[in-house]
């Protein structure tokens, strides 16, 4: 029978690998155990506020009617951990992601209990999805237990994609309606003004942005951003569109990073998904003799990022060059090397482009 | 690994295509009626617009504490303030929890004793009153310098209140 439009879009937008989702495995794993694990320090601090502070948003959180005692987050951040060390092994990689995505989801409903939702679903939908997808299909303690060969499942790429285009466009809407396309108002400026004097966000490059006085520029910045975060959602129809728009939410993150001092990498492993993983793979595995010990390829992969990741966390831990919060070291430097990465893989992607072209154009001479 | 069916992976996108524009609906409602659910897959819209060509409009919230000796005042940010809560919940917690109240009465003794305390180790003294000041400050471009131009107090609450 033939597939209609909505079927081919549902599962064939992405034919990811089982060897290069399960290399994403061990990247999301590692980048969320060292850097978008909550912060176990304000747990006491949480603890010990007085009840009135306790101000849940509409939710299940109000069927509490207090923090918890610190040992309880002390036991759920345990568990988190467990879940996604679970995953960067492999080891009952179904049920650890659903976990992950549980214990994240009680954890931050009780941080945001404080009067003050941050929007950080990603890091919930991306395990919760992908527990769906076989990542756990290959270079896993399941895989090497079981002897199966696992298929991956691409839909739950589409999906994400879907998420993560509506949830842009519940951010791009509101502005719409605010008035961020009035050509005498300047939203984005405004915002820039109010984190920077009000809430002290004055590191990198948000001083210089205060002193710039172009308006033309501030009424495109304005305009750009709502097309960029409602165009999004129909960005979701096509993988190759999907892909341009998660590179233009990296420099759009790196920017609001620079000026307003908001990094927001909780994102970054849900975008990281639409990484070439299968490509990847295929270079890694050109690089090393895998054929006579098939686990070479994680363990250098893992290790590789175990140790770059340790370094850029000790570094800010010693922090010597951001004596500040915000951005820290590791999101400065995360985010940086996100658009390197977008950036290097653009280029690639004009010389396929032209190298495509190139030969036709001869033939038609 | 339990794999869905094609069937029932279909079914699954047909729901989310119902169900997120729908939960935005709701969220959009219970916002205007309280605050904003959780959890909920939507992005913050940062809707405000606060320039106007070259006139700014910036929302400032202080915690004044008065010590006990002199009657002067200090003030402090909430950042200062709240030093342990992280500054993307700052002024959300402000909002939620400060600028909803009407009087020092909407906080319970456990609070104000707590508020007290804060205000203590603040000043290294003894503090006496607390208050929340929400100011609205004008500003204006003048000379390629941003400057203030007026600033109105929005409002004023004793969250500690110590009897005479």
């Amino acid at each position: 029978m033939k597939s209609n439009w909505f079927d081919r879009w549902i599962f064939e937008s992405y034919q990811p690998t089982v060897q290069g989702l399960a290399l994403f495995r061990i990247f999301a794993s590692l980048l969320i155990l060292f850097f978008l694990m909550p912060d176990a320090t304000y747990y006491f601090d949480l603890a010990s506020f007085p009840d009135d502070f306790f101000t849940p948003p509409p939710g299940p959180m109000m069927f509490f009617d207090s923090f918890p005692p610190a040992w309880v987050f002390f036991l759920i951040h345990g568990l988190l951990a467990l879940s996604w060390i679970c995953i960067l092994f492999g080891y009952k990689t179904q049920i650890a992601s659903i976990a992950a995505a549980i214990f994240m989801l009680i954890l931050l409903g009780f941080i945001f209990s404080i009067g003050k939702v941050n929007h950080q679903m990603l890091i919930i939908i991306l395990p919760l999805l992908m527990a769906f997808s076989n990542w756990g299909g290959a270079y896993s303690l399941d895989a090497h237990l079981s002897g199966k060969r696992a298929k991956a499942n691409g839909w739950t790429l589409t999906l994400l994609a879907l998420f993560i285009g509506f949830m842009m466009f519940t951010a791009g809407f509101p502005k719409i309606l605010g008035g961020w396309l009035d050509i005498d108002t300047f939203a984005t400026k405004g915002h820039l003004l109010n984190q920077y004097f009000v809430r002290g966000r004055t590191e990198l490059l948000s001083g210089y942005m205060v002193s710039m006085n172009l308006p033309w520029m501030w009424g495109m910045l304005d305009w750009a951003t709502v097309i960029f975060e409602t165009g999004f959602l129909i960005a979701v129809l096509r993988a190759g569109w999907t892909r341009l728009f998660v590179s233009f939410a990296v420099f759009f993150h790196f920017s609001t990073m620079l000026t307003l001092n908001i990094a927001f990498l909780v994102n970054f492993p849900a975008y990281a998904v639409f990484l070439p993983w299968g490509k990847i793979h295929e270079s890694i595995s050109s690089l090393i003799d895998s054929k006579a010990k098939p686990h070479t390829i994680p363990i250098i992969f893992g290790g590789a990022l175990f140790g770059l990741f340790g370094i850029i966390k000790i570094i800010d831990k010693m922090n010597p060059y951001m004596p500040v919060k915000e951005p820290s070291f590791d999101e400065l430097v995360l985010i940086s090397a996100a658009v390197l990465v977008v950036i290097i893989l653009s280029v690639k992607k004009v010389i396929d482009l032209i190298s495509s072209v190139k030969p036709r154009s001869i033939d038609t001479l | 690994m339990c794999n869905l069916s094609n069937q029932t992976v279909k079914r699954l996108f047909i729901f989310v295509l119902i169900y997120l524009p729908l939960q935005y609906a709701i969220v959009g409602i219970v916002g205007l009626k309280s605050s904003e659910p959780w959890p909920a897959f939507v992005f913050p819209g940062f809707k405000s617009v606060y320039v106007y060509g070259d006139s700014y409009q910036l929302n400032d919230f202080v915690f004044a504490v008065e010590i006990n000796d002199n009657r002067l005042m200090r003030e402090f940010t909430p950042r200062q303030f709240f030093y342990e809560i992280p500054n993307s919940q700052l002024a959300g917690f402000v909002r939620t929890n400060l600028e909803s109240a009407e009087d020092s009465i909407a906080f319970d003794s456990s609070t104000r004793k707590w508020f007290h305390e804060r205000g203590d180790e603040l000043l290294a003294a003894t503090a006496r009153n607390i208050y929340y000041i929400h100011r609205r400050r004008y500003m204006t471009r003048l000379d390629g310098e941003l400057k203030t131009d007026s600033v109105t107090v929005i409002k004023r609450l004793n969250i500690a209140e110590v009897a005479d």
